[in-house]
């Protein structure tokens, strides 16, 4: 092993700021130290063990001020409420780690607003005759009521972010069949109007392009025959219950036909759902001998292409599945089963954040923060909350480039480089100038530092700059980069408000720096 | 080097911006000063228009006599029924609801070219709009520039390049098509009152310190390109304010509220002002019409195609007539483009699935109007979708030569170009041929 073996190289607080900024969303100074008196794997165990559920946290996150000055229950019922909410958690998050991975999965398993909003199909109910009639329910119909379409949608999004957020560390088998199972993605891919007498290939195809094993590994053929064998498998869209949309399989629309996939012939409609997954197992298990790289010759398309996936989003966006890196990971992903089944997620992150590879000199500082990680290290690292998550972090984000449950489309957002573009420097240096206002680092937020003796006095330019660099960059900076800050503190001599101005135009500065773009 | 007296102005009106610093090597060097140097005095352009999600082609340009079309098995409920379709050459209608582009048609300087593809069709979004944006495939060149990008290296290999020479407006992200370039990166305009420097505070030390920390030298390549980044920014935040300024001249409602239509209405504008941008790219969205592409019983008149169509007839038809009123009209090539067409058959949803050959848009003054590339074949069918007989690069390496008068080989590839290009491009004569004199002073540079 080569990649992937134990990292033995220094243990500072260069290194656990490091993970802290790569399985999170960036470490407080306390927090930096802390871990730095852990070994190796104590540090990653601190970031990476946690459970499904946060219970304290639960309770803590029913209230959250919506305009700033208003307290009360959040009831989300549209897009910017649910990307609010979501932002809230991210900042808010005992564990980060957790909601990085389900911002991952997000990316990854991508269903996106309006599209599942558009396709919410009619509840249908059967008639007395046995005819299937578009009706008012006794409880209720979707019906063209566009703020019922909206709160549903909402709901959708939801239910699979939590899956994404509790399902998301454990095995990859399990989160793909939940997922193909999931009322969201069957309705953003249609493959809840994938029947036998009309087959919907949309769901499949993507199945194994962008889900699974990544394009040139199967051929249209095995697109066909997945989509056959996935018929049935849709939503209720009976009036059973105020909640219609759970899934469901109809065995009336399954194709009760044999099907060839990868050349292995099966049929399983007598087992409710078991067709759906054979196709699951054949595609963890698959080796296609694409020609792609080397490791596709002797491993699962599956596990290189995951793999590649988790090194591209933790160690850095532009290594190539062609690296040995990507194959050596794969191979653990595949045969490690520490807890009894392949795929483990959890444990392959170990193996990842614990080696020699992802504490490489050549790797730290050189990804690009995503429009998440660039409000979300801010909130954490100063202790700020956002004024309005609605208004301020959630509606810049879309300008930077990313709507959260709106992904630009099936693949998912571009990472690296890709962020950034002049409408999206405009949009992140505007949303730190929204920041150093008064409204957001308030004249309270201000006085406390001087109040606690943060900061000596309105001269005490010194400990401002290490405070603020300390904290954003949680790294040190350029005895030029110094010069400049501290050259901007001493040019505000006149007006009002001094000492605000000068610490507000220094976290201006330094989001803006860039230095700070990158983790 | 010889600078055009117009372009060396317009450089001038961006430069008063920095005055003393422009003068340090190290500044030009990172902020990618705003001098164009395209040589030629009519300083040609070209708008590309993408329609994201896979056109349906055959619903747009209907094959009128085409029995197959009609068929009742082919698209019942979304057929563009019999008599509705606007007559363009007897062969071939358009959509009913692309009324201001049919008189475009009528004027001369609208061509359609049909049957556009490439071999070995590829159904997915992202891999067919890869090929279409780096008219090379991805796989086989880890060099990440997408054609226009390669295009602009050729051509100006040796100038110094405008902020403003290759623009994306109404998009967030840069398109892969203009990414990529050695010697600039594309502005991304959205909204353009959106599209400037906010400051709270203190706006002349913030700038200062700014400046200062975007031209340290010695620093990685990640925060280089960071600067290069910011600074580019910096500069075309007030080329955008100046175009911006203008008002449409024709009722500002043909441009649809969205992306799309306020994109075109901006490059409209940075036209109009006078920048001398080179290549415009702006995006229609919308286009993948699994489901629900046609209401039945509305005759086509509703539905997500129908919209899109009537957003795409009045943006563009607005873009035409303000070129054509101030005198534009001349200089100006529009050309769309789509990752893949839609299978022939409609699906069990009202829709259609992913297809494969299609059809492009070329509008402008000096366009050859009419249909090119033959009628499609209906029945000579691959997997239910059309073949193609022209590939797109084809219709690559016209624009490239006979409107922007540089060399296409080097662009698309030297044995693509003998192999493919040169056996086809005279069926897709939509543009007139430029002398080689004009080539040759093109390539002086």
């Amino acid at each position: 092993m080569k990649y992937f073996k134990p990292y033995e190289g220094p243990w500072t607080k260069s290194e656990t700021a490091h993970l802290l900024r790569r399985a999170g969303f960036g470490g407080l100074p306390d927090e930096i130290d802390t871990v730095e008196q852990l070994s190796v794997d104590n540090a990653i165990s601190y970031v990476l063990d946690y459970p499904e559920k946060d219970e304290a946290y639960e309770v803590h996150f029913a209230t959250l001020r919506r305009y700033g000055y208003l307290q009360g229950v959040l009831l989300p019922d549209e897009l910017k409420d649910v990307q609010a909410w979501w932002l809230y958690r991210m900042r808010h998050a005992t564990h980060p780690l957790q909601e990085q991975l389900t911002l991952f999965w997000h990316d990854h398993f991508v269903s996106d607003w309006q599209t599942v909003y558009d396709e919410i199909p009619e509840r249908v109910n059967n008639g007395n005759d046995g005819s299937v009639i578009n009706q008012q329910c006794s409880r209720g119909t979707l019906g063209e009521d566009p703020e019922r379409r909206e709160k549903m949608t909402v709901r959708l999004l939801q239910e699979q972010n939590h899956l994404f957020r509790e399902q998301g560390f454990k095995g990859f088998r399990d989160l793909l069949l939940n997922v193909t199972r999931n009322p969201a993605m069957l309705i953003y891919l249609d493959n809840h109007l994938n029947t036998a007498r009309a087959p919907q290939e949309n769901y499949a195809r993507e199945l194994m392009e962008l889900f699974s094993m990544g394009e040139g590994n199967y051929t249209e053929d095995d697109v066909r025959e997945i989509a056959r064998a996935l018929t049935g498998e849709t939503i209720n869209k009976r009036c059973l219950s105020d909640w219609p949309y759970s899934y469901r399989h109809n065995r009336g629309t399954h194709d009760r036909e044999d099907k060839t996939v990868f050349g292995v012939t099966f049929n399983h409609t007598r087992d409710i759902g078991m067709d759906t997954e054979v196709v699951i197992d054949l595609i963890m298990h698959q080796i296609s001998h694409s020609g792609i790289s080397p490791a596709h010759d002797r491993l699962p398309a599956t596990a290189v292409y995951m793999s590649w996936k988790f090194i591209n989003w933790f160690v850095h966006e532009e290594i190539p599945i062609t690296h040995p890196a990507v194959e050596e990971l794969a191979e653990l992903f595949y045969e490690n089963q520490p807890n009894g089944y392949r795929y483990d997620v959890r444990e392959l992150l170990r193996i990842l954040f614990t080696s020699e590879f992802f504490f490489a000199p050549e790797y730290r500082y050189t990804m690009v923060k995503h429009p998440v990680d660039f409000v979300v290290t801010m909130l954490r690292t100063l202790e700020l909350d956002e004024y309005s998550y609605h208004d301020g972090a959630a509606l810049m984000m879309r300008e930077m480039g990313m709507s959260l449950f709106s992904p630009p489309n099936v693949a998912g957002w571009n990472h690296g480089k890709s962020w950034i573009n002049s409408g999206s420097i405009l949009a992140r240096f505007n949303y730190a100038d929204y920041v150093s206002s008064s409204r957001f680092m308030n004249r309270r937020y201000c006085e406390t530092l001087l109040d606690n003796g943060v900061f000596a006095d309105e001269n005490d330019h010194d400990t401002m700059i290490n405070y603020y660099t300390t904290r954003l960059l949680q790294d040190n900076i350029s005895n030029e980069e110094y010069r400049i800050l501290n050259d901007f503190l001493r040019r505000i001599l006149s007006g009002r408000d001094i000492y605000y101005r000068k610490i507000r135009g220094l976290v201006y500065l330094i989001m803006t720096m860039p230095k700070y773009q990158l983790k | 080097m010889n600078i055009k007296r117009r372009s060396f102005l317009k450089g001038l009106s961006s430069l008063a911006c920095y005055s003393a610093a422009a003068t340090t090597p190290v500044w030009i060097n990172k902020s990618a000063q705003a001098l164009t140097s395209f040589g030629a005095d009519d300083d040609r352009i070209l708008v590309i228009l993408q329609h994201g999600g896979g056109l349906d082609g055959l619903n747009t340009v209907i094959p009128r006599t085409d029995d197959v079309y009609y068929d009742e098995q082919t698209r019942p409920t979304i057929q563009v029924p019999k008599g509705t379709e606007i007559n363009l050459d007897g062969l071939n209608g358009l959509h009913p609801r692309l009324t201001g582009l049919a008189d475009w048609y009528q004027k001369g300087n609208m061509a359609v070219v049909q049957n556009v593809g490439y071999m070995n069709p590829n159904q997915s979004h992202f891999t067919s709009t890869d090929i279409f944006e780096y008219a090379q495939n991805p796989r086989e060149s880890l060099e990440k520039r997408g054609w226009v990008a390669r295009y602009y290296d050729n051509a100006c290999e040796g100038m110094d390049p405008g902020v403003f020479d290759i623009v994306a407006a109404g998009k967030k992200t840069i398109p892969d098509a203009i990414n990529g370039s050695l010697m600039l990166n594309p502005p991304t305009i959205g909204r353009p009152s959106d599209y400037a420097f906010q400051y709270s505070d203190d706006e002349t030390f913030r700038r200062r310190a700014m400046q200062q920390l975007n031209t340290l030298e010695n620093v990685s390549s990640e925060i280089d390109f960071m600067q290069r980044s910011y600074n580019t920014t910096n500069v075309s935040t007030q080329d955008v304010r100046r175009a911006d300024s203008l008002s449409t001249l024709v009722p500002e409602n043909m441009y649809p509220n969205n992306d799309f239509g306020r994109g075109l209405k901006l490059v409209s504008k940075i036209i109009r002002s006078g920048f001398n941008t080179k290549v415009f790219y702006v995006t229609q969205t919308g286009y993948d019409t699994h489901a629900n592409q046609v209401t039945p019983g509305s005759d086509n008149a509703a539905g997500r195609h129908p919209q899109l169509m009537g957003q795409f007839n009045s943006a563009v038809d607005g873009f035409l007539q303000e070129m054509e009123q101030s005198g534009n009209l001349d200089r100006v090539v529009l050309m769309t483009f789509s990752e893949f067409g839609r299978r022939v058959r409609e699906n069990s949803s009202n829709g259609t699935d992913h297809g494969a050959a299609n059809c492009m848009f070329v509008f402008g003054g000096q366009v050859q109007g009419g249909v090119y590339g033959g009628q499609p074949d209906l029945e000579d069918l691959h997997r239910g979708n059309q073949k193609f007989k022209i590939d797109f690069r084809s219709v690559y390496a016209q624009v490239i030569e006979n409107w922007l008068g540089s060399q296409a080989a080097p662009v698309l590839g030297d044995d693509v170009y003998q192999n493919i290009i040169m056996n086809e491009i005279d069926q897709v004569q939509f543009l007139p041929k430029v002398e080689p004199a004009r080539v040759n002073r093109w390539n002086m540079y």
